[in-house]
């Protein structure tokens, strides 16, 4: 039994008994952990309003015998305050967090993995940023941490590098671009191409800074097939919860 | 097994309640089997009755032992005022202030993307069509002061735009009789952002 600290990113919430609540955490120093805040449900909880998920916090923990640990105390680094006061943001957001949730092993630390969550917020909090384009990167960057990027540069079919054919076509299955000539998979656009291969290969920046890109949700459509494939399950977050669109259907 | 099987039976079923661990199913079934025959059927009878009687307003989905519930049902209610809340257990909690005369709409649930709770999965179309049907001044959207709840608020003022209605969400801020200090920075945050004027 010992107490530590730790800078974490909470994933998300579940309710416990009467008052309390389990929380998810993706921390940087011990993977993913799960705990109990006691009484937190009350509107007298003095820590209810900072583990809120998409939080990013500082805690002390306390680990018992038992599987989850306790949380003795919570202080806000961000609360990303743009991604949670925007619906679009905050379901990109919390479709980040459902990819980290399958992927962060339990205590067992992946300090890049966390690193790389806690910038994309950075980026989604960001008004001027593209969500889907945030989203699609960080997936993009995840997989490569993985190491099971899609290739954007040649076709996964024949091999011919992108200045020889027209990869015209993507299965991630397969290994991502396809050319004309191998036709197989789904269509992708050549702006959607040359943005994946420039996200891939750091230039993610550059692209966030096209806003707005033309082929945003298409590379976003690209990125989360890919990252669903890899994790070989649906992403609930971008599949029954897309919350803000067709507002008026 | 430990018990003979109508004790264990019983034990299993207070099981499955809510906030009950084998512990308490063990004491509460104890006490029942002590106590006489009348107090223990009367327990059945009403467990039999709400599952029997009760059922979801038709208008607002409040609990209701008839087509519409009480506050739908009574006149003396002012017709132009929806509060939208989650369960039924806050019609209660704001029934409790005495503050409010409008009517209300029970969404069953907040949107929660990772839970796979859309829009589709609460009476959101629900109220749309009585805020589009009814004559509505106003629509107060009283959901949990969490993430889910602030998505549901959002998402609701979005989709009730375009109508001639005015949205508005409960105050969040600080509890009464609570010291300032100890209020963490998004309450004492939101406290500010929903400060009033003092006439
Ligand atoms: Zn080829
Ligand atoms: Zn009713």
């Amino acid at each position: 039994m010992s107490a530590y600290k730790t800078k974490a990113i909470v994933l998300r919430t579940y309710k416990l008994g009467e008052a309390d609540r389990i929380i998810v955490l993706a921390s940087k120093d011990n993977g993913k952990i799960r705990t109990v805040a006691k009484g937190i449900r009350k509107t007298t909880s003095r820590i209810s309003g900072r583990l809120e998920p998409l939080s990013e916090v500082s805690l002390q923990l306390w680990k018992g015998k038992g599987d989850l640990q306790t949380i003795n105390q919570v202080e806000t680094i961000n609360s990303f305050r743009c991604v949670k006061t925007d619906l679009e943001r905050l379901n990109t957001g919390l479709a980040m967090a459902e990819a980290i949730d399958q992927l962060l092993q339990d205590e067992n630390p992946q300090e890049d993995m966390y690193t790389m969550f806690s910038k994309a917020l950075q980026w989604l909090d960001n008004k001027t940023h593209d969500p889907s384009l945030v989203l699609a990167g960080f997936y993009l960057k995840l997989l490569t941490l993985e190491g099971t990027s899609p290739t954007a540069t040649s076709c996964s079919i024949c091999n011919l590098g992108y200045n020889e054919v027209d990869l015209t076509y993507f299965d991630y299955k397969k290994g991502g671009t396809i050319c004309s000539g191998c036709y197989e998979g789904e269509p992708i656009s050549q702006n959607a191409v040359t943005a994946i291969r420039a996200m891939l290969n750091g230039g993610l920046g550059k692209i966030l800074s096209i806003s707005p890109h033309p082929c945003s949700r298409e590379i976003e459509h690209f990125a989360t097939i890919s990252m669903e494939t890899h994790l070989d399950r649906r992403l609930k977050s971008m599949r029954t919860g897309k919350i803000y669109l067709s507002t008026t259907s | 097994m430990l018990y003979v099987p109508s004790v264990q039976a019983l034990i299993d079923e207070l099981e499955r309640l809510p906030g009950i661990g084998p512990k308490s199913a063990q004491r509460i079934a104890y006490y029942l089997l002590i106590i006489n025959k009348d107090d223990a059927n009367r327990l059945a009878k009403s467990i039999r009755d709400v599952k029997e009687r009760v059922r979801f307003c038709v208008r607002c989905f409040n609990i209701s032992e008839d087509e519409l519930c009480q506050i739908c049902s009574d006149p003396s209610r002012e017709s132009g005022t929806i509060c939208v809340v989650e369960e039924p257990r806050d019609v209660v909690a704001i029934e409790r202030t005495k503050l409010f005369k409008g009517s209300y709409h029970v969404l069953g649930g907040a949107l929660s993307p990772l839970d796979g709770i859309g829009p589709d999965q609460i009476k959101i179309k629900e109220l749309l069509e009585r805020v589009k049907n009814e004559t509505i001044q106003e629509v107060i959207v009283s959901t949990n002061p969490n993430l889910e709840g602030e998505a549901t608020s959002m998402y609701l003022a979005k989709l009730l735009s375009p109508l001639e209605v005015s949205v508005t969400r409960i105050a969040s801020g600080l509890p009464v009789g609570g010291d300032l200090e100890y209020a963490d920075e998004i309450t004492l945050g939101r406290a500010i952002e929903g400060r009033r004027r003092i006439d």
